[in-house]
């Protein structure tokens, strides 16, 4: 993941966020729809996260690029609901991960940063990879048979405050 | 339990670690047969064994739309 302000970012930064970020479930998701249609419906699941919906500093490139996997979202929901293709996102926050953890680690104040951040969730404490599939577990499924272009926080409260 | 996913298919992308790790294991355990996707096989490998016998593997970066057929087909 890619840190800094609009200034701060390359292009090839910008392009490689893009790329792994949108581009990637842009090109899976066109590649299954036949799949999906000839199986009479599926469900698509997006991961784009709490920075999807709100900015934050020094995510110039990420929050951009989540912001465009909540929309891909409503607008695959809007033009496949009809063929039973449900199209769905997860937002998660900070879900402490290699990927995230390495942020921490190589910030200057790891410690710091690490408070920081539990600080900003009123539940007291970052997220597990296992916090975010029970949600992938219900839209995955028939219980969520009604549920299309929806997109959910999963953050530990942190877009309540 | 295993009965709420049962006779789904499911494909996880980055499911070798984090995130993607946690769902392939959840949709695994609720009885979807899961594709495991990433770029790093040992890491696929070791979630696949962890899942069992109705976990298949492909190796790939869906960021390129040459590797997708691998993915769909």
């Amino acid at each position: 993941m890619h840190i800094g302000s609009a200034e701060q970012i390359t292009e090839t930064q910008w392009d490689e966020t893009f790329n792994v970020n949108v581009r990637a479930l842009w090109l899976l998701s066109r590649a299954t729809l036949p799949q999906m249609r000839k199986a009479g419906g599926g469900s698509i699941i997006n991961m784009a996260s709490v920075l999807g919906i709100n900015g934050a500093r020094n995510r110039a490139s990420y929050a951009p690029s989540k912001g465009a996997v909540v929309l891909l979202t409503k607008c695959m929901a809007a033009d496949h609901g009809h063929e039973n293709i449900r199209v769905n996102a997860i937002c998660p926050s900070f879900v402490e991960t290699d990927l995230t953890a390495a942020v921490v680690r190589n910030s200057p104040n790891p410690e710091k940063v690490r408070a920081e951040r539990i600080a900003v969730h009123p539940i007291g404490r970052l997220g597990e990879p296992k916090d975010v599939a029970g949600l992938a577990v219900y839209l995955a499924s028939d219980e969520s048979s009604w549920v299309t272009g929806a997109v959910f926080p999963v953050d530990g409260g942190y877009l309540a405050v | 339990m295993a009965s709420r996913l049962q006779g789904k298919v499911a494909i996880v992308t980055g499911a070798g670690s984090g995130i993607g790790r946690a769902c392939a294991l959840a949709l695994a355990h609720h009885g979807a047969k899961v594709t495991l996707v990433g770029r790093r096989l040992d890491r696929l490998d070791g979630v696949a064994r962890e899942i069992g016998e109705s976990a298949l593997v492909v190796e790939g970066d869906v960021s390129k739309n040459s590797q997708i057929d691998r993915v769909s087909c």
